[in-house]
């Protein structure tokens, strides 16, 4: 059903120079869906996903959002970057406040509390509501990040990257707060990573970008199973298999 | 299309119900605050959310409903219940109550006169702080750089030629034509008032002093202040938020030899390059404008000038190129060295890397010529 689709993606190339990072790439993003998105270093995820959320345009093919079209409007879109990417003029309430100083008539008082409460579904104490992003960790950084993708209530939550550079347990407490907002608030999430605790732990789907392609695409389980040539290396390769074997209890 | 977002409220048999119209989200709710909130003080426990005509709803709409009846007279206490189906409002309901935070007082500082008190403390304490630490980075280059003449082989051509060319070399166009317009405007006021006494071949002197003595060399060294200095504390300042920095000192890489010390010595050796050129072209601006204005041919300029301006003018301006090179060149590192983790630390640091510059570059200008008038040169 084309309706259950919230991003479609086909026949997408994308060149630089001589240098073919995608050719000829399909991949549908179901509606409500944590889609984890996985592939070697220089695969071109982060190309995806800024294509996507139209930061870069592609050489050819088409990215629609069919279930939004279907109801004549275009998706919010929320984005987290790789390193949060907050404005470090503003503090941390500032940052979540901006966009929706932006494009809501919102009071100031509402709009403050507003922004209070994504900081604290992200698992951010008011205490941190008045630092700067320089002041504070970077786990907490990324939890700000989120607060403020997260502003506007999108429907599509583009996370680049979340758990890098976390230790392993803040890493888990992010990836149960991602699972927790995408389920309370019906978000569908493009996830790219190279966290396999992550795929394991909250991922619906995982598609594997390999040679351009999406090589494979499917849950986690169907992808070990099947996987061949690099797809088996990443899986089963002792990072992987440690993954799996924690998430299988 | 959005539905716009409204509400009706009934009093019902058991408990009153709050209906919920259109959509709820985050561009609809803007106006219902008012309303809301005189709505809150009917709401009585046991009050019920009627959701079957809502739209949309998202978790702006669900917290501003919420809060509604948090501020009733029965406070937080009351769950929200709900008539009606809705595929998200429970969830989205739930989320807004557990999560919801009051935004944190903004911490402020001492207001009033003790607030102006403690701003210009802190100001003069940060000037002293900024005063020491720049004339300590100035005696750390000067004993790297006598350590380097002992050590040639510390010294570091590549870096230093680079800088010569990026910092110096391309600054010369800029430089000359400047100088050259500054000589013109010289000329120009000499010919309008020394002509009013009969005087005005003296123009020549007065481009020729003004020129040789002051003007070349100050315009050198505040144009290097505001193209070169300022490139200087980004690049440096932008390498240590990056943490290129710190990836030297892990290295066993002395920033102040790989940075700082090529910086200063490149400038060192071209800003009285620069300065002569500058001096040069000055002089052929007050030379046009004599020919033009004044009907002083280029020959006569020149003869005179060799008649009346001694040679130590020359030597006077340029004496002080190598002074003004090295105040720019460390104060532009030592503000690059002070860039914090932020951007806005980058831009104020660049910005007053200029200032500083600039104002020491005149400080010390006057501060020669009350010297030079002491010395008689």
């Amino acid at each position: 059903m084309s309706e259950d689709i919230a991003i479609r993606v086909r026949g997408l190339k994308t060149q630089f120079g001589r240098q073919v990072v995608h050719e000829n790439l399909d991949l549908d993003v179901r509606r409500g869906e944590i889609l984890g998105v996985v592939g070697p270093s220089g695969c071109g995820k982060s190309v995806l996903l800024r294509e996507i959320v139209g930061l870069q345009t592609p050489t050819a093919g088409e990215i629609t959002f069919p279930y939004f079209e279907a109801e004549h409007r275009e998706p919010r879109l929320g984005v987290m970057f790789q390193d949060g990417a907050l404005f470090s003029n503003l503090t941390v309430l500032e940052n979540v406040e901006a966009p929706l100083r932006e494009h809501t008539q919102i009071s100031a008082k509402l709009r403050s509390e507003i922004a209070a409460l994504k900081l604290s579904m992200a698992g951010l104490g008011a205490d941190a509501h008045h630092k700067k992003p320089a002041q504070i960790s970077g786990g907490m950084r990324k939890r700000a990040a989120v607060a403020r993708a997260l502003a506007l209530d999108p429907e599509l939550l583009f996370l680049d990257e979340p758990t890098a550079g976390l230790d392993p347990i803040a890493a888990e407490n992010f990836d149960r707060m991602t699972q927790n907002l995408a389920h309370s608030l019906g978000l569908t999430v493009f996830l790219v990573t190279h966290d396999l605790d992550t795929l394991h732990a909250i991922c619906d789907r995982v598609a594997v970008l390999y040679g351009g392609k999406v090589a494979a695409l499917g849950t986690i389980e169907e992808i070990a199973a099947g996987a061949k040539g690099w797809v088996k290396d990443y899986f089963s390769g002792p990072r992987g298999r440690a993954a799996g074997r924690a998430a299988g209890g | 299309m959005a539905a716009a977002a409204t509400f009706a409220f009934r009093e019902e048999e058991p408990a009153p119900v709050l209906a919920l119209r259109g959509d709820w989200t985050v561009d609809t709710i803007a106006g219902l605050e008012a309303d809301l909130h005189a709505v809150a003080r009917q709401l009585k426990p046991g009050a019920v959310v009627d959701v079957s005509e809502l739209g949309r709803f998202d978790v702006a709409g669900a917290y501003l409903v919420d809060r509604t009846f948090r501020e009733s007279p029965a406070g937080g206490e009351t769950r929200v219940a709900i008539r009606g189906k809705h595929e998200n409002a429970l969830n989205l309901l739930g989320a807004a109550r557990k999560a919801a935070s009051a935004p944190a007082e903004k911490p402020h500082g001492p207001r009033g006169i003790a607030g102006f008190f403690d701003t210009v403390g802190r100001m003069m304490a940060a000037l002293g702080e900024e005063i020491i630490e720049t004339v300590g980075l100035l005696g750390e280059t000067l004993v790297i750089f006598v350590n380097m003449l002992a050590n040639p082989r510390r010294i570091r051509w590549v870096s230093i030629v680079h800088v010569m060319e990026v910092a110096g070399l391309n600054a010369l166009p800029i430089v000359v034509i400047l100088s050259f317009f500054l000589g013109m405007v010289v000329a120009y006021l000499g010919a309008r008032i020394l002509s009013d006494f009969g005087a005005s071949v003296f123009t020549v002197d007065l481009v020729a002093f003004s020129v040789l003595r002051e003007f070349a060399v100050l315009v050198t060294a505040i144009l290097l202040a505001g193209r070169s200095g300022s490139a200087f504390t980004a690049e440096i300042g932008a390498m240590k938020m990056r943490q290129e920095i710190d990836a030297m000192r892990v290295i066993g890489i002395n920033p102040m030899d790989a940075l700082v010390v090529p910086r200063v010595i490149a400038m060192l050796v071209m800003t009285p390059i620069l300065t002569f050129a500058a001096m040069m072209t000055g002089l052929c601006g007050g030379i046009i404008v004599s020919w033009g204005a004044l009907g002083i041919s280029p020959a006569m300029f020149i003869g005179r000038m060799a008649e009346v301006v001694p040679e130590q003018h020359f030597w006077v301006g340029m004496s002080k190129a190598p002074a003004f090179a090295v105040a720019v060149a460390v104060i532009a590192c030592k503000q690059g060295l002070s860039v914090g983790d932020d951007v806005a630390s980058l831009g104020n640091r660049v910005t007053s890397s200029v200032v500083q510059a600039i104002f020491m570059v005149i400080l010390m200008d006057a501060l020669f010529a009350l010297w030079f008038l002491e010395m008689d040169w």
